[in-house]
């Protein structure tokens, strides 16, 4: 073979051992990458174009502008005659406002139980994992059995899971109630990774009770799993439907409904394809909204978070 | 470090740390209350698993009381006799039924979940060690895009998405929706996962199996992938587990088909068409939740010890 001019034998080897590399790792991903593709990309954009149609009953598109956007915005605002979206969306805020202010400092409460090995900590372990095990289907059904039955006579409530006082706090007393399983997990296991050194100096600088190490050791050390789980959180929560399939297929009462929910009733409820436009024109409002918000919390984070120091 | 000296006239002094009390307080108040979680966890099922020995009579009398026998098993034998799901699927373009009983349901579960949590595992796998251990151009790009859509909600794509399977064939077909199930395998939990068990393992055993003349795929396989083997088992049990107890793939994408949970779940929906009282449905709940729970119990070691998960930082 002509050697190129200049071209010098470890030049040689290099580009052979960067070509074998890169033989490597693009067909190792050529696969997934593909699906990404077309079940990401392409979705995207077909989602995206839909905004700006209409479909007719037989599946037929046409141009329809910004028709579709001002429907969404008209029954978030203004249809008083049908609030069902307004419900959903304020419904979806409160599930993610709970749980942030409940359910996050709890998991960090029982996390921090089973980092410091208190009694019993390995059944409490396995116990809350339970959830997450044994199907939340089977939690939710019988959560639903459960309050229908035995809470239901406790309390006198008559159907509690369709009764507007009850069915939304009960809701949210569900998804507070199996959640830890996961959660506690993470964050024990992240609390058990901070190096034994900061431990120690945070100790010698007068760091004694449990509370002020949580505070000055152990949240500013597992605060990049916190945030994670704070930015995953708020991008993620007008996607939430709850467990409200779970409970009522797609026959939920109007004031449990949060805007996952909505979406998939809307979508996997309907005969034909016409609502489908107004939906990802909505899914765009949605996210022009959520964006900034997702973005000012992560900045947020890495700004102003706990510092171990 | 601050500590208090006690005096004791029997001349048993002692030193000890002043956070010591508070740490007792606060140790015994989280064990109480994690306690009190889990008990709030277990009655549920304990009432589900003594409720599925009780005979509908016991069961309307009082539905909170223990049953007379633990060796009524009739409500399992209904559950065998009565779960049947009817689908309809198209046979050459002409409408079919296909009806599933008990033992149908549960190879489906098994099929679905295996092939699922493998292939998902393996590409996140692939992704965790090529993103986390390999300098190429794209790396930096590919990482971004994963973290971007982890945090970046794209909202109300899931009509286009159902559009877009049906157009594709993947709605209703078993095969394709398993294929096409790690579509982003290169961001979320998983892929972090893995991502962080490869960047915690030493790059030394590769580069001294590249001196022995290996090639890249065998280091993969033969090396690295065996070390990260903990984190993989603890994250296919966990995706099995999750496909298992899915019974919304099956309501919502794959019509013509149906696993334990979706199976238990139109049966719970529907009790009263099928004839079947409480009991029966607990029974059914015992006989999907016991595969699960002897799977956990056996992987619970890699479960407990690997799930960890940073920062979004790369």
């Amino acid at each position: 073979m002509k050697q190129k001019p200049g071209m010098t034998g470890a030049v040689k080897i290099k580009r052979k051992t960067e070509v074998k590399k890169l033989l490597f790792v693009w067909p190792m991903m050529l696969y997934p990458l593909s699906l990404f593709a077309v079940f990401w990309v392409y979705k995207n954009i077909s989602s995206f174009t839909m905004a700006f149609q209409s479909i007719d009953a037989f599946g037929k598109t046409s141009w329809a502008g910004l028709d579709n956007f001002k429907t969404f915005l008209y029954d978030i605002f203004q249809n008083e005659s049908d609030t069902i979206l307004r419900t959903a969306v304020i419904r979806s805020l409160l599930m993610y406002g709970v749980n942030l202010l409940i359910s996050m400092p709890l998991y960090i409460f029982f996390s921090y139980a089973i980092y410091k090995k208190c009694p019993g900590h390995a059944l409490w372990r396995f116990l809350m994992m339970l959830p997450n095990i044994i199907s939340a289907f089977i939690f939710g059904l019988l959560f639903k059995r459960f309050a229908n039955g035995p809470i239901a006579s406790l309390f006198s409530w008559d159907t509690p899971l369709r009764s507007a006082g009850t069915a939304f706090p009960l809701i949210l007393f569900y998804m507070i109630w199996v959640s830890f399983g996961t959660n506690m997990l993470v964050y024990s296991n992240a609390m058990k990774e901070v190096d034994d050194a900061v431990k120690e100096s945070a100790k010698l600088d007068g760091v004694s009770g449990m509370l002020s190490e949580l505070r000055y050791v152990l949240i500013p050390s597992i605060f990049p799993t916190i945030s994670t789980f704070l930015i995953v959180g708020v991008a993620g929560f007008l996607m939430q439907s709850g467990p409200l399939v779970m409970f009522y297929m797609y026959n939920a009462p109007g004031y449990v409904y949060t805007t996952g929910y909505y979406f998939t009733v809307r979508i996997f409820n309907t005969p034909n394809q016409t609502g489908y436009p107004a939906l990802a024109a909505g899914g765009l409002i949605i996210t022009a909204v959520t964006v900034p918000v997702v973005m000012t919390v992560r900045r947020a984070l890495e700004k102003l978070g706990p510092s171990v120091e | 470090m601050r500590q208090a000296y006690t005096y004791r006239p029997n001349g048993k002094n002692r030193i000890r740390e002043t956070g010591e009390a508070s740490k007792r307080i606060v140790l015994s108040l989280n064990t109480a209350l994690c306690a009190v979680y889990c008990l709030s966890l277990m009655l549920p099922l304990i009432w589900m698993l003594y409720s599925a020995f009780k005979t509908n009579l016991e069961y309307q009398q009082d539905i909170m009381a223990f049953p007379k026998s633990l060796l009524y098993f009739e409500n399992f034998s209904v559950v065998f006799e009565k779960l049947r799901i009817i689908r309809v699927t198209t046979v050459g373009g002409v409408p079919a039924r296909v009806t599933y009983g008990l033992g149908n349901m549960l190879v489906t579960s098994f099929y679905f979940a295996l092939a699922v949590s493998v292939i998902n595992v393996f590409f996140n796998t692939v992704f965790g060690y090529i993103l986390s251990k390999y300098k190429f151009r794209g790396r930096g790009f590919l990482y971004g895009l994963g973290i971007f859509i982890m945090v970046v909600p794209i909202i109300g794509t899931e009509a286009a998405y159902f559009r877009l399977i049906q157009q594709l064939g993947v709605y209703d077909n078993m095969v394709l929706t398993v294929l096409s199930a790690p579509s982003v395998a290169f961001s979320g939990t998983y892929f972090l996962l893995m991502y962080a068990a490869f960047k915690g393992l030493a790059w030394e055993y590769a580069e001294a199996a590249f001196i022995d003349g290996a090639g890249h795929y065998k280091v993969f396989l033969r090396i690295m992938l065996p070390m990260a083997m903990p984190s993989m088992i603890c994250l296919v049990t966990l995706n099995f587990i999750g496909m298992w107890n899915d019974y919304s793939a099956f309501l919502f994408y794959l019509p013509s088909y149906a696993n334990l949970s979706y199976g238990l779940y139109i049966f719970e929906q529907n009790a009263a068409q099928y004839g079947v009282n409480p009991p029966v449905i607990y029974a059914g709940f015992v006989i999907a939740a016991v595969p699960v729970v002897g799977i956990y119990s056996v992987a619970q070691k890699f479960i407990l010890q690997k799930f960890t998960v940073g920062g979004l930082k790369g």
